[in-house]
């Protein structure tokens, strides 16, 4: 599969929200997740090669995603500031204990939240997480370990032992 | 409900507000970067000038680097989030150069011009990510109206200068095409972009370690090169330059740096090349970065990490070859996308790492500076390389220390009167190729005949969890008990690799099945079983079923059972009486009635864990 213009437009309609939810895990803020969602699509919009399936091009688009995010996570270069009016409504959930997961997993330090994410949304084994993050598996293990004890003691029954 | 359905219940509310379509990438061509309308400045809060405190005088350092006037950022909360409408002052830096050089003259004046140019984001929301017009010739820079075109031009007139006209994407592969080999063994580049006149930037890595006992680990780290005679609008938030202690450093291949340790979790690496400028930030300082450091970071990491680039082969600069770095990096793309997934290397060719999560050559640093630390008396050094709360055990009885305060007074006793012994122990090497380092599957590390357990307690930092001697021993509490691998008995030796991937693929029948009586049959006696409802010994197997619910009859089987399956490989224990297998997942030996059993069973995210727990055979 060749990124034309129909495989481009099915392509946003099917894992735009997979990379806007993978960059605001990432980088925690709404909007910078917009921006990474522009950077990603355009790296697609610019990418040369050919995707083998549906689930090649998802891969493709979480390591991307990744990448993306990481450098603007970390990259101070530019100031970057929301006004207050920029910011978005807050979101309505349908339940009050939905809220209170996403307050709680974007309390998280990030190094915790993408790994959560891509565990329990996204359903990567630690493996393909590790590979993906490049981590070691029990670097992954690791952190899922302590963002899920972390859920556990800040969302009480609402988060189970699993 | 299940954690992962409510996760999923819960984020699959949140969605994108973008509007992505392939005719505004179209009509962008190959713009840089889009407009976010929500991160570009809309006001920028102007503080005082430079602070009037100054740092010891030298002729080139931080303050030469400092752009005229400071700027602010929104304050964040303890958790990292942006709090809306406070502001904090941060002293900026250029990456173009010294502040004197029209690259950072210019820099200064754009934006002082942007400071007051559409403060309230008004033209830009009418204008959106529609495109302008601009973004031939501004692609590369924030220019949204004629106005600010106009202004751009007539800095760039007035200091003689260049605008950027492409940019592309270097995969870490690449480097080394795009601008030369100047990274040694122990940094990594991750993707990252260069300009038309080899200005570029990358955020890295660099494994450091060579000065410290604690084998510091991984540093993380972004590299910038800015190619002088070229308008650059890059600056960098360097936080309060009071904060950083500079000194000039002269690198292993000659090149003259000035470093800047910073107090917090920031430091700096400049140097002047002539004919460009290069600013390493580094992410730690005198206080660690929780994500993107092993530990805070003294002068000499700070030294290590600058001797980490070879800058020599940075100057002269040469313009790279765009298009060949476009073609190489889709190969790379292709190449990638291509291969199936695979062990590391180092996971495959190190069974020490493999267990331990520590490198072979990492464990023996840590062995052979301890050992000289032993030898040299240097007893607060040693102690504060002990895992805490620790228990020692002396003639006068077992005592619990929770600090190395605590532990001090019994050093002599425990270390201090086989100073000798332990230190010629840890560091005697049978051949000079072969080191005696050995795990026995509990994801420690052993040395000297098992007299120092040492392990990972976080990524990258090596701890001690015991010593021991005939009088006395100092171990850690909650380690578990630690077994002493003698090695004389040769169990492996009679098990074929066709038999233990066999067995594992069995294994993996078993649990995929829900055969919990035959995996209780297959278990090792007695077990500690561990699992999120609580933890137990179990002497038979009829015990174990009694728990079998909450482990391999319960959560976390059935991608426990995909892993053995995808994995199913023994990897054979250093010490040659153990097998492995998914990663560790299982671990396994033959017992005495010649069959095979399970030492270690656990789940992929440790949900639950059953373990080995009696005395080794």
């Amino acid at each position: 599969m060749t990124v034309d213009k129909d495989a481009f437009t099915t392509a946003v309609e099917q894992h735009q929200n997979t990379v806007y939810r993978t960059a605001l895990h990432a980088l925690g803020s709404p909007q910078d997740a917009d921006d990474a969602v522009q950077e990603v699509f355009l790296r697609l919009y610019s990418y040369r090669g050919t995707f083998e399936g549906e689930e090649h091009l998802r891969r493709w688009l979480l390591r991307v995603t990744v990448n993306c995010c990481r450098d603007l996570l970390k990259s101070p270069w530019r100031n970057r500031r929301v006004p207050l009016e920029a910011l978005p409504e807050p979101l309505v959930f349908d339940r009050p204990e939905q809220a209170a997961l996403y307050r709680e997993v974007l309390a998280l330090p990030e190094k915790y939240r993408t790994v959560l994410y891509l565990f329990y949304y996204e359903e990567l084994t630690v493996k393909e997480i590790g590979e993906l993050l490049e981590l070691k598996d029990s670097t992954v293990t690791t952190r899922l370990s302590r963002a899920r004890d972390r859920l556990r003691e800040r969302l009480g029954e609402a988060w189970r032992d699993d | 409900m299940t954690n992962k359905r409510f996760y999923q219940e819960t984020f699959s509310q949140v969605r994108s507000s973008q509007k992505i379509g392939w005719e505004v990438y179209q009509k962008m061509g190959h713009a840089k970067r889009t407009r976010g309308l929500g991160v570009l400045a809309a006001a920028v809060i102007l503080a005082a000038a430079l602070s009037g405190l100054a740092l010891a005088a030298n002729v080139f350092g931080l303050r030469d680097l400092l752009l005229p006037e400071k700027g602010s950022v929104n304050r964040v909360d303890e958790t990292g989030a942006a709090v809306p409408g406070e502001y904090e002052y941060r002293d900026f830096v250029s990456l173009s150069g010294w502040a004197d050089t029209p690259e950072s003259k210019a820099l200064a004046e754009w934006q002082a011009f942007l400071e007051h140019y559409d403060q309230d984001g008004a033209i830009l929301r009418e204008i959106g990510n529609e495109p302008t017009g601009f973004e031939e010739r501004y692609g590369n820079y924030l220019v949204y109206t004629q106005e600010m075109a106009g202004k751009l031009e007539e800095i760039i007139a007035k200091y003689d200068l260049k605008l950027h006209r492409r940019m592309e994407t270097v995969l870490p592969e690449i480097w080394t095409l795009a601008a030369g080999d100047f990274l040694k063994p122990n940094a990594k580049a991750y993707s990252g972009y260069i300009y038309e006149n080899g200005t570029f930037r990358f955020d890295g890595s660099a494994e450091l370690g060579n000065g410290e006992l604690k084998g510091y680990g991984t540093i993380e780290y972004q590299f910038s090169r800015s190619v002088k005679g070229t308008f650059d609008d890059v600056m960098l938030n360097i936080g309060d330059l009071r904060d950083f202690e500079e000194w000039v450093y002269q690198t292993e291949d000659g090149v003259r740096l000035t470093l800047g340790l910073g107090a917090r979790n920031r430091s700096l690496i400049l140097a002047d090349l002539g004919d460009s400028f290069v600013l390493v930030n580094v992410l730690t300082g005198r206080q660690e970065d929780d994500t993107f450091s092993s530990g805070a970071i003294g002068r000499e990491e700070l030294e290590e990490l600058a001797d980490s680039f070879i800058w020599s082969t940075l100057a002269p600069v040469r313009e790279p070859e765009l298009d060949a770095i476009l073609d190489a990096n889709n190969r790379q793309m292709e190449v990638l996308h291509n291969q199936p997934p695979s062990v590391t290397p180092e996971e495959s060719e190190d069974p020490l790492y493999t267990r331990t999560g520590i490198r072979s050559d990492v464990a023996r640093d840590f062995v052979l500076l301890l050992a000289e630390r032993i030898e040299e008396g240097r007893k607060e050094e040693v102690a504060d390389l002990l895992v805490y709360p620790a228990q020692v055990e002396v003639a006068a009885g077992t005592f619990p220390v929770n600090s190395p305060e605590e532990f001090l007074p019994y050093y002599d006793e425990v270390i201090g009167q086989n100073r000798l012994g332990l230190s010629t122990a840890m560091t005697w090497e049978p051949t000079p190729v072969e080191f005696q380092i050995f795990s026995d599957g509990s994801g420690l590390a052993a040395a000297a005949d098992g007299a120092l357990w040492f392990g990972q307690v976080e990524e990258g930092v090596i701890r001690i969890f015991t010593i021991q001697t005939d009088q006395a021993a100092v171990r850690a509490l909650g380690a578990g008990e630690i077994t002493q691998d003698t090695g004389e008995e040769d169990l492996y030796t009679a098990l074929s690799a066709d038999e233990g991937r066999g067995f594992v693929l069995r294994l993996a029948d078993l649990l995929d099945s829900g055969e919990a009586a035959e995996i209780a049959d297959l278990l090792a006696y007695p077990a500690r079983v561990t699992s999120p409802g609580g933890e137990w010994t179990v002497n038979t197997p009829e015990e174990f079923l009694e728990h079998s619910g909450e482990t391999v009859g319960g959560n976390g089987r059935g991608t426990l059972a995909a892993d053995l399956r995808a994995d199913p490989e023994p990897v054979l224990d250093g010490s040659g009486d153990l097998a492995s297998a998914a990663n560790g997942a299982v671990w396994f030996r033959r017992g005495a009635d010649g069959t095979l059993q399970v030492l270690t069973l656990q789940s992929d995210v440790w949900q639950w864990c059953i373990q080995y727990w009696g005395e080794p055979s």
